[in-house]
């Protein structure tokens, strides 16, 4: 008796405790910490992020359902059939019905998954969603490069190309264009090469529900698409005007070290900054 | 056998665990404990002049100077007073008046962004604690205590609640930037934050939480991690920086250090710390220039020691000394150099006049007054070119027992094959490759000399045109790059560095070939008149070979 209680006591106050810590930021964090910040997902503002949100949302609810059912279960039968000294044990060669049962449910549940994300999937990573109407590749706007420990992002200047010498570099932080001059909301499209330098790393920017890997001696076309009517609607409160981006892959000691910031900047003022950075580039301060 | 699925004292032994994580999280490894040491070369010079004993004096005057890594400050000498410079205060005075409206910025809307928030909305009590900003957060509990306890502070204050739209009481509370013609509570608590500068101990505070596992405690590129990179972080101590403004040798700015923490030393181990606001990167910038001075004040003290008969530190020595080195730090703005260059826009210029230029470029490179191909490689690509450079390393002998194993670790030791005039590899009799064993010359850190290898396109101190002009202009402090010969003018240089970045831009460099081609095509058409028409494609091939053959760059066109 004085383990069962015992264990459902830890068990409550591992709960409370993941309840606690969950609503209340600095709780954890131990330190300051920007009044935006949240535990949960912050505001989209991706052109794709709401269908990413919806996929998260139906898989989020199929696997509550899911580990509530079981861990129900579970702690029913623990509680239940919890040996007692005197018990023999009793063997059993199992159930067929329900076998076929538990083994149905997943892959039912697994398909819904595969299906419902397929439209998303094609949408992000085809190499067709990164091409015009006849079949050309969409300008690269920036190389994105991931390094021990940082970001940086290098740009090919006003003439578009790369490997030349109006090309310039931005450390820390990736400034877009929020392309508000193509009024199809689905050709808002920013192309970016990704690439490593050394080991893999993970290119994550939680606004725009963007996660991918960088991997050394791989260049992978990606694009990034800001819906201007979402950003407009964070912006209003927020006084940082830009976004987080984290390595979301362990690349070594000094991992943590390793963030940069989104700017999304209306066309005309990111025109402006590129002339403000060729500028620089040729500048002598 | 009776089956036990749990004895009773698991749930305790899980208890225990679980205790032992969440105590953990709470875990301060501390710091009352860390010191300022001695170099490692201060020992050993010591000990040399038999003044090994002598060392507390040493250290005793660098803690008098420059406080401990808790307490960390100048000590106020009467020649500072006389030039009214607190250097304690280094900020205060050193800034523009540009740099203090970005930090003002940077406090507004990244730093203290959500204290401020709490600021403007009133709602004082509940404004929490910021990082590294302990002094600004003493001068919040005790001088606006009234404010938010609603308590008397212990300086006096008022009595009760104030209202935060009554006046500031400016003559008995200071705080930085409030107008002459007084402001209210709510305006001064804003301008608390705002204009916030960390103070050295804060500074020191955040160096032990970022930097110090690299840099170390006294800023000697020795912290924990520090051994397991390649290159070895900055030794401080030295008071040189490779990437700086100014000539050869001479202190960096401010600015130069505060570049650094925005941009990085790309593909170091050292990255960009952009995500702190800039008031913290210029506190940093502070400390380590508090670190830099003081490893330079001890290197110059035991001089001074073995100068003296005694073996003794009179005040006036470290009083001197301490000046000597103060003013060398002092006057580094003054040394900012290429002000006032213009960079030439060859993002504007013709594709004739980047190759004429870059031509021109590539004979200096070439030539022995720059001299740069004999560490830079023939093919500019440096320590990585298979031939090793030879005036980068000299011959020793491989059996000597002296080789410092540390010092081979890191790549500083190479073999050489012995090449006859022919380019044969000679060999022994046994049918052995003859070969030397060459050592790098070892910087002013004593790390390997790692010329850059130019088509790679990384410039660690920074890639725009006006950083290579002085790179090549002035060199760079603490290696075995020089500054440019007085023979090398302004043009030359800029001939240099337009064919050193051809070499890096894979485009550009397809573009030279390009134009150099139709030249050589055009000339080739012109001696042999049209009898080549019948077989043009066999022209083509010939003038790709005497491209590559004229420029001997085949190898870094591959790139």
């Amino acid at each position: 008796m004085l383990m069962r209680i015992t264990v459902t006591l830890l068990m409550a106050a591992l709960l409370v405790f993941g309840l606690v810590s969950w609503a209340d930021y600095d709780f954890w964090l131990m330190g300051p910490s920007p009044s935006h910040y949240t535990w949960w997902w912050p505001e989209e503002m991706s052109t794709l992020g709401q269908h990413a949100d919806n996929l998260f949302w139906l898989i989020m609810v199929m696997v509550t359902v899911m580990f509530v059912i079981t861990m129900g279960a579970l702690t029913y039968s623990i509680w239940k059939f919890s040996a007692k000294r005197q018990d023999k044990a009793v063997f059993s060669h199992g159930s067929h019905k329900l076998e076929l049962l538990w083994t149905a449910i997943p892959a039912a549940m697994l398909l819904v998954i595969a299906f419902s994300q397929m439209s998303t999937f094609a949408a992000m990573q085809f190499d067709s969603s990164m091409e015009d109407e006849n079949g050309e590749e969409l300008p690269v706007l920036c190389e994105i490069w991931a390094s021990q420990f940082d970001w940086r992002f290098r740009y090919p200047g006003r003439d578009g190309r790369f490997g030349t010498n109006d090309d310039f570099e931005s450390a820390y932080e990736l400034v877009i264009p929020m392309r508000d001059r193509e009024p199809d909301h689905d050709k808002k499209k920013n192309i970016f090469l990704l690439r490593s330098r050394d080991v893999l790393h993970s290119f994550f920017v939680p606004h725009l529900r963007f996660k991918r890997d960088a991997v050394p001696g791989m260049t992978q076309r990606i694009w990034l698409g800001v819906d201007d009517e979402q950003l407009a609607e964070i912006m209003a409160d927020r006084e940082d005007k830009s976004f987080d981006i984290i390595c979301a892959e362990l690349c070594g000691w000094g991992h943590y070290k390793m963030s940069g910031r989104v700017r999304v900047l209306p066309d005309a003022e990111y025109e402006k900054w590129v002339d403000e950075m060729t500028a620089l580039q040729f500048g002598n301060s | 056998m009776r089956l036990r699925p749990l004895t009773s004292r698991g749930p305790f032994v899980l208890a225990g665990l679980l205790v032992g994580v969440f105590a953990s999280c709470d875990y301060d490894p501390g710091h009352a404990d860390l010191s300022f040491g001695l170099s490692e070369t201060t020992m050993a010079s010591l000990d040399d002049v038999g003044l090994a004993s002598s060392s507390p004096q040493v250290s005793g005057a660098l803690t008098t100077l420059f406080g401990t890594p808790q307490d960390p400050h100048y000590l106020i000498t009467g020649d500072m007073l006389d030039e009214d410079e607190n250097p304690n205060l280094a900020g205060e005075f050193e800034l523009t008046e540009e740099q203090w409206e970005a930090i003002a910025r940077d406090n507004r809307s990244r730093r203290f962004l959500r204290q401020l928030d709490l600021i403007a909305s009133e709602r004082f009590a509940e404004v929490p604690e910021p990082l590294y900003a302990g002094d600004l957060w003493a001068i919040w509990t005790r001088d606006f205590a009234p404010l938010h306890t609603g308590e008397a502070s212990e300086d006096g204050g008022p009595a009760t609640t104030v209202d935060p739209a009554s006046a500031f009481p400016v003559d008995d509370l200071w705080v930085p930037g409030l107008p002459e013609d007084g402001a209210t509570w709510a305006e001064a608590a804003r301008l608390l934050f705002v204009q916030w500068y960390p103070s050295m101990r804060e500074s020191a505070e955040m160096y032990r939480a970022q930097c110090l596992h690299c840099h170390g405690v006294d800023g000697g590129g020795n912290g924990p991690t520090g051994e397991f990179l390649e290159p070895r972080p900055r030794d401080y101590r030295l008071g040189k920086f490779k990437w700086i403004a100014v000539e050869n040798g001479k202190r960096p700015r401010r600015q130069d250090l505060v570049n650094i923490l925005m941009q990085g030393a790309y593909t170091t181990a050292m990255p960009n710390f952009a995500r702190f606001s800039s008031g913290q990167l210029h506190g940093l910038v502070d400390y380590v220039r508090l670190l830099a001075m003081r490893g330079e004040t001890e290197t110059r003290l035991v001089l001074e020691m073995g100068d003296s008969d005694s073996g003794d530190l009179p005040l006036d020595t470290i009083q001197s000394t301490y000046s000597a080195v103060w003013a060398n730090w002092r006057d580094a703005d003054e040394n900012y150099v290429a002000a006032d260059v213009v960079v030439p826009r060859w993002d504007q210029m013709s594709v004739e006049d980047q190759v004429t230029r870059g031509e021109h470029g590539r004979e200096l490179f070439m030539g022995t007054l720059a001299n740069c191909f004999s560490c830079h490689g023939m093919d500019g690509r440096g320590a990585d070119a298979p031939n090793l450079p030879i005036s980068l390393a000299e011959v020793v002998d491989a059996d000597d027992h002296e080789i410092d194993p540390e010092y081979e670790a890191r790549g500083g030791y190479r073999w050489v094959e012995l090449k006859d005039a022919n380019g044969q590899t000679l060999t022994d009799a046994e049918g052995h490759a003859k070969r030397d064993l060459y050592r790098i010359k070892p910087d002013d850190w004593g790390n390997p000399s790692m010329p850059r290898n130019f088509t790679q396109s990384i410039f660690r101190g920074g890639s725009r045109p006006i950083d290579l002009y002085r790179r090549i202009k002035y060199g760079i402090t603490g290696t075995i790059m020089p500054a440019a010969e007085a023979g090398i003018s302004d043009g030359d240089i800029w001939d240099l560095v337009i064919y050193v970045k051809t070499l890096a831009n894979s485009t550009d460099l397809a573009r030279v070939y390009e134009h150099k081609r139709a030249a050589l095509a055009e000339l080739h058409e012109a001696e042999h008149g049209d009898a080549g028409h019948s077989n043009d494609h066999d022209d083509d091939d010939d003038d790709d070979d005497h491209t590559d053959t004229d420029t001997n760059d085949d190898d870094a066109s591959g790139h």
